[in-house]
């Protein structure tokens, strides 16, 4: 997981990652505003990260979108059409948040989260 | 009240939109819709999906089809606002019985946020998407347990809600204060109930794969507004007590005056990779004839293999009290030969009044939900009723059909529900 690295945070736990990606806050844990970004649909990258963090696949994660969003609670993650696309909005927005895999990682970005981590 | 609040709401738009910088303003659009053919076996006996939408028996294709739409304004990095509008059967076609939601957001941190205008009641697991069928498992939610919801699945006012991460899982508690007046329609007549003072507490507590929630609301009712049922409230006034003692009692039962109806109740729901289990539980408490007491609830098993989540359910709503008897009385034997009948007469419209609320039914149900795309699934599903002597208040019964007897209907759905 990476954000800008102006962001103040450090580092993210997988609870936290979590709360930002499933839509139960809008925020940073410091209060600043979150933006998540989504790669493309379908994607094995996209499939691949939610597998990993809540042991859902995309078409579960559609669904759960769909709740959310229509019950009026939150709006699902910007999708981006890459991992360069990603990059990019990272590197000019502080709030931005992404997964990316970790051959990708570039010295622009900070990571503030290993999905391999607990 | 819908159109004052639109008018409030407009106003605050307004406000925001000159108030706030341009890049923290956004309008984004979505939508869903349902596209489904259901068939109903009982040509007397019509099916309705909720209590708000037309009762077809047969063949039909507007039964669950739904059509929504839905606009997500950002104001400022605190403020935003949702508007929703649904399209689907309504009995009665009124602007107010197609907005779902109107409201404007206010977070002032992470934890807290506050609703105003027409907002979504959160009482049982589905009540907030009920029209969204990409979202949930069955063609329809399920019957016995959300037909009684749809009347206050939205209202007009302001909730407050506080979440928080509580022992790795994530707990949501939120008070509503609302008022609503859905327009109904049944037995070719038009009428509208207004709930005043309608208070909603509910909490909802999620963990790995389980949600728990636990709701209780209240309401005054405060107007009923039905020719029909006037009617017969004056006549029974108008009857001497010296020729029906229990006219009075019944006039008072239907009367919507001082009546209140309170909600509560329980779900839990687990949906881990493969397997999907959803069971709620409600009661319904009420002093008013005509939305008597009930206990309703549903138990669903789904499980996935591949694009296919194959499901079954059961759901039950029982009546609380007794059914009713009306005794007709004894009449004197020198009563005019027109008051005698014409008080028979009556006695024979409150028995059936009294009767045609309660509702006493169950049903299994089997299907699947497949999932062709990412934006597009399609369900089949079967339905299998069982209305019990008396029982069948959440169903349109013509004229000939004994209400007294106990009926089976069988109901086959086929459906295709997008979101974009």
């Amino acid at each position: 997981m990476v954000v800008n690295k102006e962001n103040d945070i450090k580092t993210l736990s997988k609870r936290e990652v979590i709360d930002i990606y499933m839509g139960r806050y809008l925020t940073f844990p410091n209060g600043a505003n979150a933006q998540p970004l989504d790669l493309p649909a379908q994607s094995s990258l996209k499939n691949d990260f939610y597998l990993k963090l809540v042991n859902q696949d995309e078409r579960k994660i559609n669904a759960y979108w769909a709740r959310l969003l229509f019950s009026g609670r939150a709006k699902p993650p910007e999708a981006v059409e890459s991992v360069d696309d990603a990059l990019k909005k990272i590197k000019i927005s502080e709030f931005s948040i992404a997964y990316i895999p970790e051959s990708e990682l570039t010295d622009a970005v900070k990571v503030v989260y290993r999905l391999n981590e607990n | 009240m819908v159109y004052r609040c639109i008018r409030i709401f407009t106003v605050i738009l307004g406000c925001f939109s000159t108030w706030t910088q341009a890049d923290e303003f956004a309008v984004e659009f979505s939508g869903f819709a349902s596209l489904a053919v259901s068939y109903s076996d009982d040509p007397d006996i019509d099916f309705r999906s909720n209590y708000l939408n037309d009762e077809k028996a047969g063949w039909s294709i507007d039964r669950d089809s739904i059509l929504g739409g839905q606009v997500n304004i950002s104001l400022a990095q605190e403020w935003d606002s949702v508007v929703q509008v649904v399209l689907q059967d309504r009995e009665i076609k009124d602007f107010s019985n197609y907005l779902e939601l109107a409201f404007v957001r206010y977070r002032p941190n992470r934890n807290w946020s506050v609703r105003g205008g027409r907002i979504n009641s959160d009482m049982y697991l589905l009540s907030e998407y009920p029209s969204v069928g990409y979202a949930y498992l069955w063609a329809r939610p399920p019957h016995e347990h959300y037909a009684f919801a749809s009347t206050v699945s939205h209202y007009d006012g302001f909730d407050v809600e506080y979440s928080s991460d509580v022992n790795e899982g994530y707990l949501r508690v939120k008070l509503a204060a609302a008022q609503t007046e859905p327009k109904l329609g049944a037995l070719n007549q038009d009428f509208s109930i207004k709930f005043n003072n309608i208070l909603t507490l509910s909490t909802t507590y999620v963990k790995d794969a389980w949600t728990f929630r636990a709701s209780t609301s209240k309401a005054d009712i405060r107007e009923f507004k039905s020719d029909q049922f006037s009617s017969l409230i004056n006549a029974l006034n108008a009857i001497p007590p010296s020729l029906w003692s229990q006219a009075a009692d019944y006039a008072q039962g239907f009367d919507a005056k001082n009546k209140n109806i309170n909600y509560s109740a329980l779900g839990l729901a687990y949906d881990n990779f493969d397997w999907l289990f959803q069971a709620e539980i409600g009661t319904v408490n009420s002093d008013w004839l005509i939305s008597p007491s009930n206990y309703t609830g549903y138990v669903s098993l789904g499980y996935r293999i591949g694009e296919l989540t194959y499901f079954a359910s059961l759901s039950v709503a029982k009546n609380k009290n007794a059914k009713p008897q009306v005794a007709p009385p004894e009449l004197p034997s020198y009563l005019p030969e027109e008051i005698r009948l014409a008080t028979l007469q009556l006695v024979e419209g409150t028995d059936i009044a009294s009767k045609r609320a309660i509702v006493d039914q169950y049903s299994f149900n089997i299907g699947a939900k497949w999932y062709f795309s990412n934006n597009l699934v399609i369900k089949a599903q079967i339905d299998h009723f069982v209305l019990q002597p008396i029982g069948g208040g959440l169903w349109d019964m013509a004229a000939q059909t004994d209400v007294a007897s106990k009926h089976q209907i069988n109901l086959f759905s086929l459906s295709g529900s997008v979101v974009f």
